[in-house]
């Protein structure tokens, strides 16, 4: 099990929007935000599934720029 | 409520997050009793070099929480190991009282008879077979009153540098390589440099997990500002390596190529700095073994053949990689390389050292916001209380030389003593002191506040001297049984972080106060107040008691902490404004700080950035001037120094290599955290990380037992098979004592530094 947490930047004004499409995806848990940043961890199976999350998360309208900080192995 | 394993690590990636924007978050039920706190007292974390600022909260005479101070440089954000330090006070295996072994069993005595017996068995040792059959071993965790006064006691006292410390196994190289590339040890620059560098170069250092809050201003600064680079070096796709825009993975001790070729690139691409490289830089190769200055032209010409595809055949690191970082790094408009052990722990280790140094100097990346060369420190007080301290076997205090007879003059008419008292010859180095002590010419060894019967390479041979009943081995330590305490003699038990007070000096000049908080348990005490008894006894038993009244005279650390300060007056080192009124008040001050009214110095060797000191050593200068390196002009070194392999590289017999580290929940020999519950059950035990190529090919599959073996000796570990090592290389920590890593490791040492190459050991892999 992989765990591995991310600084997700909402596109302005699409804070909530954002905050509600992450909580619907599984192994997501969303920590804070401050400046439409959300703190989000993200638990899955592998390393491979963070990468995905990783490529799609960027590549989504409503977000603005993701910096994945951290990761480890439960 | 107690956090799960999951619950931990979730948080843990979580506060990396918050960290990274500046976010507060708040904490989980079960971390902390912070509400319960009567007062909190400001202080520093027990832990790395990074030296961040805590407060410490204390109820009924224990401390129950710890929290950031937010007015210090780390800004309120702590790792998860910070938030768990009450747990390190109360662990079951405290050392309670002093111990003695007889018949290879410990029994308590007294503190009167054990100091009785450290003393008798020292003063008889010297006058039997003189100074030099007693040393002492000491610590960059020790305080820095500490460790002055076992260096005076040492040096100027008994006249014997056989005196030395733990950051000759982490440090050392760093040291020697900023004396030989600018005249002075200690970074130039400073946290805040991270603030304004448009470019990071990491080399060597897994800061993601070995020194997570300053790796958090790194991430912050990337989110703010995306055009940010951030570029890793290391063998192994670190967690530092995950957030790079580029990382380069190279075969373990080819780095020398790669900076090399970097520089190579700079040149060829007519991106070095003209001006700054003929204003401030001279050009030394080592002809014969001695230094020798050479033109820039014969640089140019050295540097021919470090082409970026010699490089990549040595190294493995794609061409591309290289051209580009180099790029990047004489490009941006500041650059900032970190490095930590994966350069200092090498028998290149200097050489590689002044490589990065070479970069910003050929650039003029250096002396100014966001463009300096820095070195991450492992330990709280290796800097302040080693390093500057002198308490290495050819050091004086702030900066003067053992080998350097003006200085040892100064420092024994500092300390009052007859001129000639301290011996003109190094004393031996951490590795060599075990070597003597197990051959027996050491009969009599202090360890205090370290753990080598773990952490030394080569361990077994060392692990056995320190077990040998014809010699005596004091250790002074907060916790029994450690995997050193147990060869002792005699254990001491130690007052522990803020069970006595005294001052750090951390990795970027800072030096800061840590006041007493709570009494020590049992019968511990501190340290300082051990080594004072010691030496005024010593002298007594000695015939030497009237030169110990004179000596010794202290009584609390504040007295002895005046007499540092003024060691320090008139060296580059100078911080005889950092009183103890004011280091109480302060979150720490960085030196220079040479009067009381002086704020403290952000950048050294610029005097448009502040340094003081400048105009003192060089009145010439209009802005940046090298002053350590008097003798070169006040100029600063680029060093040729070619590519050199590891002391042992992989082979046929020993086809991978080894390197070892350390993980995000614990800190060195794991004496402390492995007592914090959390951690413990965050991250348990020894790992051999293996790629899954290697893995296929010797058929291991995850979760395996596999026997690693080196020349030295054997250890099984289970098998982690992963994409974070590259093809070749394995890689395992070193915080368990149940499975001592180091019996693998080369203490083979670095002829400059004496720093031992742990990070390089050849070793074979079998499935058991």
């Amino acid at each position: 099990m992989k765990i591995a947490s991310f600084v997700i930047e909402a596109i302005d004004s699409s804070g909530e929007e954002l905050k509600k499409f992450l909580s619907n995806i599984e192994g997501i848990s969303i920590y804070g935000e401050k400046d439409n940043s959300y703190v989000v961890v993200f638990e899955c199976e592998s390393l491979n599934n963070v990468e995905s999350f990783f490529k799609e998360i960027s590549k989504n309208e409503l977000v603005k720029a993701v910096l994945p900080v951290y990761i480890s192995e439960l | 409520m107690k956090l799960t394993r999951r619950e931990l690590l979730k948080y843990s990636a979580a506060m990396a997050a918050a960290s990274a924007i500046g976010m507060e978050l708040p904490l989980p039920k079960g971390l902390l009793a912070k509400e319960t706190a009567d007062k909190w007292v400001k202080s520093v974390c027990r832990y790395c070099g990074a030296g961040c600022g805590v407060y410490v909260g204390v109820s009924k005479g224990k401390v129950v929480a710890v929290k950031g101070d937010k007015d210090n440089w780390n800004r309120g954000f702590l790792c998860v190991k910070g938030y768990y330090l009450p747990q390190i006070l109360y662990a079951e295996d405290r050392a309670k009282y002093p111990l003695i072994k007889r018949k290879r069993k410990f029994e308590r005595i007294s503190w009167n008879e054990a100091m009785d017996i450290i003393v008798s068995k020292f003063s008889e040792s010297i006058s039997k077979y003189g100074v030099d059959s007693v040393a002492f071993y000491g610590s960059g965790q020790a305080y820095t009153e500490e460790s002055y006064f076992m260096n005076k006691l040492f040096k100027g006292g008994l006249g014997t540098n056989n005196i030395d410390g733990n950051p000759r196994l982490c440090m050392a190289s760093a040291a020697v390589g900023y004396v030989t590339s600018f005249g002075k040890d200690e970074p130039m620059g400073c946290y805040d440099d991270i603030y304004h560098a448009d470019c990071f170069f990491i080399i060597g250092s897994n800061m993601a997990e070995a020194h997570p809050v300053i790796f958090n201003l790194i991430n912050e600064r990337k989110k703010k500002n995306p055009s940010v680079k951030v570029i890793v070096a290391d063998p192994r796709k670190t967690l530092t390596a995950r957030i790079a825009d580029l990382h380069m993975s190279f075969v373990p001790g080819t780095d020398l190529a790669i900076l090399n070729a970097m520089a190579h690139v700079i040149i060829k691409e007519n991106l070095y700095n003209k001006d700054f490289v003929e204003q401030h830089v001279v050009f030394k190769t080592l002809k014969d073994d001695k230094p020798a200055k050479v033109s820039f032209e014969e640089y140019v010409k050295f540097i021919e053949e470090y082409t970026p595809e010699m490089a990549e055949a040595v190294s493995h690191c794609p061409k591309e990689y290289i051209i580009e970082t180099a790029r990047l790094f004489a490009k941006s408009k500041a650059t900032m390389s970190l490095w930590c052990m994966g350069l200092n722990q090498r028998t290149r280790g200097v050489w590689v050292n002044n490589l990065v140094h070479n970069l910003h100097l050929l650039t003029g990346q250096i002396c100014r916001p966001g463009a300096t060369p820095f070195s991450l420190t492992g330990q709280p007080n290796a800097c302040g209380g080693i390093r500057d301290v002198g308490l290495l076997s050819h050091l004086l205090p702030y900066g003067r030389l053992i080998i350097n007879e003006k200085d040892r003059e100064e420092m024994e008419k500092f300390w009052g003593v007859p001129k000639g008292r301290i011996n003109s010859k190094p004393g031996p180095t951490a590795v060599d002191i075990f070597r003597k002590f197990s051959k027996g010419e050491i009969k009599c060894l202090w360890v205090a506040c370290t753990n080598p019967g773990q952490s030394l390479p080569n361990l077994e041979v060392y692990r056995r001297g320190m077990a040998n009943e014809d010699t005596f081995l004091v250790v002074s330590e907060a916790y029994h049984p450690t995997r050193t305490s147990e060869l002792a003699d005699l254990v001491l038990p130690a007052a522990l972080w803020i069970e006595k007070d005294g001052t750090y000096g951390q990795s970027e000049r800072r030096y800061q106060y840590l006041e007493k908080a709570v009494n020590p348990p049992f019968e511990a005490r501190p340290d300082f107040e051990v080594f004072v008894e010691f030496g005024k006894k010593l002298f007594k038993a000695l015939g030497r008691e009237d030169e110990a009244k004179k000596l010794f005279n202290y009584k609390t650390t504040e007295d002895i902490w005046k007499e540092i300060m003024e060691a320090s007056r008139g060296t580059a080192y100078d911080f005889t404004g950092m009183t103890r009124e004011r280091l109480k008040k302060a979150h720490g001050i960085q030196w220079p700080c040479p009067d009381v009214s002086h704020p403290g110095t952000l950048r050294r060797y610029t005097v448009k950035y502040g340094d003081p000191l400048v105009k003192k050593f060089d009145p010439q200068a209009k802005d940046i001037s090298f002053y350590g390196n008097k003798a070169d002009g006040n100029k600063a070194v680029i060093w040729l120094r070619p590519y050199k392999g590891p002391a042992e590289p992989a082979d046929k017999e020993y086809p991978f290599v080894l390197t070892t580290g350390r993980q995000l929940e614990h800190w060195h020999t794991g004496t402390m955290t492995l007592k914090v519950t959390e951690l413990k059950r965050a991250a348990y035990k020894a790992q051999l990380e293996i790629s899954l190529k290697d893995a296929v090919k010797l058929g291991i599959k995850n979760k395996d037992m596999v026997k690693v073996t080196s020349r030295r000796g054997s250890i099984v570990l289970e098998a982690k098979v992963v994409d974070v090592p590259r093809e070749g290389v394995v890689y395992t920590v070193f915080h368990y004592p149940d499975k001592l890593i180091n019996i693998l490791t080369n203490d083979a040492y670095d002829t400059l530094s004496k720093q031992p190459e742990y990070k390089i050991a050849a070793v074979k892999i079998e499935k058991v």
